[in-house]
């Protein structure tokens, strides 16, 4: 039972905004200093172990990726039921997971290409053609176009143009039609291997949630038909709703932890639990008011109950008793 | 020396300074009764913590 002096307005209401923003039920119920310590530890608290984790701590995953029902430990993501109390900065996980479980976005079909794409591009280019061979990097601006036609009968075409600079010994303009894509991954991970392989060459293992790698091959027109001449190969920015709060798998899971150091990683983690943890009694707070009284009152030694302070408690009335007889026996 | 080598433990003062002033906060309505306790509760988790730190580290001194 809430004390009188405090106006919890409509509990239900207040619970709800307390649980969606941490902080907005006390507000709410005029209760500006428990808001903005709610609103301050705990928000707080989650949003530092997200920048520890490099904003990848939170994340929903309740099955294994082959969708067989056969569930790991690892797969299950027990922390998320504390996380998720937060409320709306943990929500966006529930959408993510369903993006990544549900079939046509799944990320493992890395031949093809749900839209257009006009993006900065970043790699490696090699071209063998006859009159002008060339490789090296390049920077520039891409464009595709998928093509769901099936124009030649084998399903997705894609076809697009470069236009950027190669850099390197050599630096110059080019310009070239691309098509035939190879490759472009991850769809939607939260982080995944962005690593350069063109020609055999060995580069640096690199792991990115900001960036998407991309293969295709130059083309050129010989008569009728275009003709492949070389290939590209490099990494085109990844949309911020296509990594945040996206499940990462394991490799990206023993990605953060060798980056991080172990300890680093479950730190943030628990900076997010013990997040969502705290907003739980914040919610009750809301809902129910404090748990110990209004503070004022009396302490009293351990064991016995506090009672309200001698200003505030109200004088029994002084009511004339009327003597009853006892009955006789 | 020592607090240099154990670094990762500083993170858990602003986890206990949360952790005192929403629980005190959950507890009591009054503000000064909410930081009086607060304060409080830090303290004590500090102590706590400090205390079995200290036994663990004599504990595994020279393991």
């Amino acid at each position: 039972m809430a004390d009188p002096r405090i106006n919890l307005k409509n509990p239900n209401v207040a619970a709800l905004l307390a649980f969606l923003i941490p902080g907005a039920g006390h507000w709410y119920q005029g209760r500006r200093f428990k808001a903005a310590i709610y609103s301050v530890c705990v928000l707080g608290t989650f949003c530092w172990g997200q920048a520890m984790a490099e904003w990848k701590g939170v994340y929903f995953r309740w099955q294994d990726l082959e969708g067989q029902n056969r569930f790991r430990s690892k797969d299950r993501t027990i922390g998320y039921l504390s996380q998720v109390l937060v409320g709306l900065p943990s929500l966006p996980a529930i959408i993510q997971w369903r993006r990544y479980a549900s079939d046509d976005a799944d990320g493992r079909d890395f031949t093809k290409l749900d839209g257009p794409i006009d993006a900065m591009f970043e790699g490696y280019a090699k071209s063998d053609s006859v009159n002008d061979a060339w490789e090296g990097p390049v920077t520039g601006q891409i464009q595709l176009s998928p093509d769901d036609s099936g124009a030649r009968g084998f399903g997705q075409e894609v076809r697009g143009h470069f236009r950027g600079k190669l850099t390197g010994d050599a630096p110059r303009d080019v310009e070239f039609d691309v098509a035939g894509l190879q490759m472009i991954a991850p769809k939607l991970l939260g982080n995944g291997n962005v690593t350069i392989t063109i020609d055999g060459k060995n580069r640096p293992k690199e792991y990115s949630s900001s960036k998407r790698i991309l293969r295709c091959r130059i083309m050129t027109e010989r008569g009728e038909f275009d003709a492949p001449i070389g290939e590209l190969e490099g990494t085109i920015p990844r949309a911020f709703t296509d990594w945040y709060q996206v499940p990462l798998e394991d490799d990206a899971v023993n990605e953060m932890t060798r980056k991080l150091g172990g300890k680093q990683y479950e730190i943030a983690l628990l900076f997010t639990w013990v997040a969502g943890l705290l907003n739980l009694l914040a919610i009750w707070d809301a809902y129910e008011g404090p748990a110990y009284g209004y503070g004022d009152e009396v302490d009293q030694p351990e064991g016995q109950l506090a009672t309200a302070p001698a200003a505030t408690v109200v004088p029994t009335p002084v009511v004339a008793t009327t003597a009853t007889p006892a009955p006789s026996s | 020396m020592l607090l240099a080598v154990q670094n990762v433990l500083w993170y858990l003062l602003p986890l206990a300074v949360a952790i005192s002033l929403v629980y005190s906060a959950s507890r009591f309505e009054l503000p000064e009764r909410i930081l009086h306790r607060a304060t409080r509760l830090f303290l004590q988790i500090v102590l706590f913590m400090g205390t079995i730190f200290a036994i663990l580290f004599v504990l595994s001194d020279g393991l």
